[in-house]
């Protein structure tokens, strides 16, 4: 048995000996090294696949606007690079602008609803009409209504996005600690200070769920309406350079656009879960590791 | 309907003006539940009364009313003692309130958990911080300051709890079986240090629990409380000397006065 000196000097009696212990984990290249595992087995699926795939295409002579191979694709995307980063921009830029949208409506309505019960009953069953209502069913309608391409295309993603973020939020404010509301109200906290200091760090975890769901929604809502504009002929987002290139029948260049909204896709996910770690790791049950 | 059964009654006590005074108070749930009937109890400036009774006796409800967080259907609660009164006719800054949980701010670090009551009495930080790192080192936890609750023990996150009641320095300190959950040694400690805060503060201390060991080792005076309705049976009173130690807890004097705890619990638990 040796003895351990983890607390601070200040340390007497015997409950402060009882406090748990946080170490510090090893690190390779700044991660660690219990994660690594997590990052290395699906790249190793992924480059397994990959082979797979070149292997395959190569061996049973697959013509390439029939299915290109990953190596067709690769050099697709980069001779391609100047159409296909324009329109990845293009996609993106909607998709960002729809979520930034949808984090604000979401979180000002729920933060509204909570203070009002009224708003609540009347509102809330609009919102949830918008959320099951199919976005391709109401975005032809959409983009006729608003004049602009860009702003039809961002009223798309949006209704999409923001359903999750609303939902979750309202939880959220809704689920702070009873005694702890009491405790406010001990204290004679007006409605402001309760806000701040208690609801919106409890919804925290809550919204950032949600915002993990809307950030994929946004990218599905940015591309599904596209496609339905660029059906018509009026956008030049990467949905509509895959319907082009399928008209086109240049199908390697189909595969490099799905790659780049697919990597999109794996990028907002990372940076949204990247943020809730950061946001919550110090103390959110979720974002903490338990020692077995 | 307060039955004085004491090992003698402090008539200093007794002839001074109540800090609060509490009349005939009634407390029935939307639900028809008669959680408290006809209360009447007074609580005296700088005095330890501890609340026992059975689960369901309303202990907590009465601590719940008395901090104005919930309305009583009858009666009243008077603070005559008080020197200056808010609107509601409740001293400012008077009351801590300490939970069965720790009840911390799990995303703030604990000096502003402390801080907290100051900040919403709008305190600058400055002063607001020093006053709780104070309160910290008194609890014997300097040089946590910076420590998430998650990373605290049971104890120490009610060491932190009990900090936070205190750095407004309330007239009144409320306990809501603030130990019921944590281990034996912890308790005890924990008992030693409130007693040791309660001497240097000098604040009225109610606290609410089921053990009896815990009252009679804490109280002057131990209201005995009934279940169904919630209701006051009887008063003891505990006149051993401060500061009360491990030598007062193995003495036949404690053992003595626990059996009569236990015998007015008794009869509170069958009446």
């Amino acid at each position: 048995m040796s003895e351990t000196t983890l607390a601070p000097a200040a340390a007497r009696g015997t409950d402060q000996e009882t406090a748990p212990v946080f170490a510090e984990e090893a690190r390779i290249l700044g991660i660690a090294r219990s994660r690594w595992p997590d990052i290395l087995a699906p790249i190793l699926v992924g480059i397994l696949i990959i082979g797979l795939w070149e292997w395959v295409v190569r061996y049973k002579n697959i013509p390439s606007y029939l299915f290109p191979g990953p190596l067709v694709i690769a050099q697709t995307l980069v001779q391609d690079w100047h159409t296909l980063s324009g329109a990845l921009w293009i996609t993106l830029r909607i998709t960002f602008a729809a979520l930034i949208a949808a984090v604000s409506v979401g979180v000002a309505l729920a933060i509204l609803f909570t203070q009002s019960k009224w708003l609540e009953r009347s509102l809330f069953p609009y919102a949830v009409i918008l959320q099951v209502t199919p976005v391709v069913a109401i975005a032809p309608l959409i983009i006729i209504l608003a004049e602009d391409v860009n702003l039809s295309l961002l009223i798309c993603a949006w209704i999409v996005a923001f359903f999750p973020i609303l939902s979750n939020t309202i939880l959220g404010l809704n689920s702070a600690d009873h005694n702890l509301v009491s405790l406010f109200q001990l204290y004679g906290a007006n409605r402001w200070q309760t806000m701040r200091y208690l609801r919106l760090p409890a919804s925290l975890p809550y919204f950032l769920g949600g915002l993990k769901i809307s950030g994929g929604l946004a990218l599905i809502g940015a591309v599904v309406a596209e496609f339905v504009a660029g059906s018509g002929g009026s956008a030049s987002g990467l949905a509509y350079r895959i319907l082009e290139s399928g008209y086109q029948l240049k199908i390697p260049r189909m595969f490099a656009a799905l790659l780049l909204i697919s990597l999109s896709g794996i990028a907002i996910f990372l940076a949204t879960s990247w943020l809730s770690h950061r946001l919550l790791h110090r103390w959110h049950e979720s974002a903490l590791k338990r020692e077995s | 309907m307060a039955l004085a059964q004491g090992t003698g009654v402090d008539t200093g006590r007794a002839a001074r003006k109540p800090l609060v005074s509490v009349r005939g108070l009634s407390k029935k749930f939307s639900n028809g539940t008669l959680a408290l009937r006809d209360v009447d109890l007074d609580l005296h400036a700088s005095e330890f009364v501890s609340l026992l009774g059975p689960s369901g006796c309303g202990k907590s409800t009465l601590l719940r009313l008395i901090s104005d967080l919930s309305q009583p259907s009858a009666g009243s609660i008077d603070w005559p003692g008080a020197a200056s009164a808010d609107a509601r006719g409740r001293p400012e800054h008077s009351l801590g309130f300490v939970f069965q949980e720790p009840t911390l701010l799990p995303w703030a670090q604990t000096l502003d958990n402390v801080t907290l009551p100051l900040r919403l009495k709008k305190m600058n930080r400055t002063e607001a911080d020093q006053r709780a790192a104070a309160m910290l080192e008194l609890v014997g936890l300097k040089g946590f300051e910076k420590s998430y609750p998650r990373e605290l023990s049971g104890g120490m996150k009610m060491r932190v709890s009990i900090a936070r009641a205190l750095v407004t320095e309330p007239k009144v300190l409320l306990m809501d079986e603030p130990f019921a959950a944590l281990d034996e040694i912890t308790r005890h400690k924990l008992n030693d240090d409130l007693l040791m805060l309660w001497q240097r503060n000098r604040f009225t201390a109610v606290f609410v629990t089921h053990s009896v060991f815990e009252s009679v080792y804490l109280s002057e005076r131990i209201v005995v409380m009934a279940a169904r309705p919630g209701r006051v049976m009887s008063e003891l009173i505990v006149d051993a000397p401060f500061p009360r130690d491990n030598l007062f807890r193995t003495s036949p004097e404690y053992a003595h006065l626990c059996r009569l705890g236990s015998e007015a619990l008794k009869k509170a638990i069958d009446a």
